[in-house]
């Protein structure tokens, strides 16, 4: 059972108008989420969902499932208004975009630029800090580099063979602290399934 | 690719005065939750640092400016819809959106807590 925040509000944009998010958003878009299958993975676990008020959502589960959690703050598990949805006839390829989250999307470019501006009436106060985000998508590692060298973009993805050569070039070069990364990554335990005893797919259900 | 190489040719006219690199193979959304709430002065302005971070010219945050943020990407669908195709797809949109409740990261990894802060909602 989940009970939610009073007052977490949608953008204010047609077709939504700054409503409230309610149970029934969540219970909706978990429900495409599932219909839509791409993601539908991460609800697997779920037999039922039920707005039992505007406020109150309860998950029955097909058994117990110790992810489930974990997959609630999935950043697949995102709760849209249904009325965006009817709006675009079925398809958001191309948006709209209008969430009740702490970012407004102003410009996408794809493979090339998002931009964002802070909602500023946001629920969870005094987030977020910045005025805009913009991420700046390269195809290729070449021109991550440039970028990065030439100061347009604040972050670098790369490893310690490319940061060794970046410390050459870039004098005030520093190292964001490598936690933030590992928890971004995750920590992943992989099988190797042709090896034994993990190659008997009865083991590796266990 | 015009329009592509019309895009860098005009970010390439301003330089910003910060460095930052982030060392690793991959960022997650949890990664760009966590650069969301760093804050920026401005663009022209002296360096600052992550949260938590351990850059030596750390200095208090000022609320406010844009965080440039590089992700390298080569991804042939071309969609916004979150629920059509899968984690890049996340990362730009889904920045606009909420979740019932987030993944807390903040003592990893000492402590991994999967069920984390409530975002939208508490759990009962």
């Amino acid at each position: 059972m989940f009970n939610l925040h009073r007052g977490v509000k949608f953008e204010n944009v047609a077709p939504v108008n700054g409503r409230e998010l309610v149970a029934g958003d969540v219970t909706y878009s978990f429900q495409r989420m599932i219909d839509e299958k791409a993601n539908a993975s991460v609800l697997k676990a779920v037999e039922k969902m039920e707005a039992v008020d505007d406020y109150t959502v309860r998950f029955t589960l097909k058994n117990p499932d110790a992810d489930f959690l974990w997959s609630m703050g999935d950043p697949r598990s995102l709760v849209l208004p249904k009325e965006t949805v009817e709006s675009a006839n079925g398809d958001l390829t191309n948006g709209p975009v209008v969430g009740s989250g702490p970012w407004i999307m102003t410009e996408w470019v794809h493979n090339q630029i998002l931009k964002l501006r802070r909602k500023p009436d946001y629920f969870l106060q005094p987030f977020p800090y910045a005025d805009e985000f913009h991420m700046v998508t390269v195809t290729d590692a070449q021109t991550g580099q440039a970028a990065f060298r030439t100061g347009q973009v604040l972050n670098n993805l790369t490893n310690d063979q490319i940061t060794d050569l970046l410390r050459q070039s870039v004098p005030d070069l520093q190292l964001a602290d490598e936690k933030l990364l590992g928890a971004a990554a995750g920590d992943r335990l992989w099988m190797n399934p042709t090896k034994s005893p993990v190659n008997d797919v009865r083991v590796r259900q266990v | 690719m015009t329009d592509e190489r019309n895009y860098w040719n005009s970010l390439w006219k301003t330089r910003a005065s910060r460095r930052q690199v982030l060392r690793g193979a991959a960022l997650g959304g949890a990664g760009l939750a966590a650069a969301v709430v760093i804050g920026c002065g401005e663009e022209e302005t002296s360096t600052s640092s992550p949260a938590g971070g351990t850059g030596a010219a750390a200095g208090e945050p000022k609320r406010g400016g844009v965080i440039t943020w590089l992700s390298q990407s080569n991804e042939t669908a071309n969609t916004l819809d979150i629920h059509k195709i899968g984690h890049t797809t996340m990362y730009r949109a889904g920045m606009a959106y909420n979740k019932l409740i987030r993944h807390d990261m903040s003592k990893y990894p000492e402590e991994f807590a999967f069920i984390g802060d409530s975002l939208i909602a508490v759990r009962s």
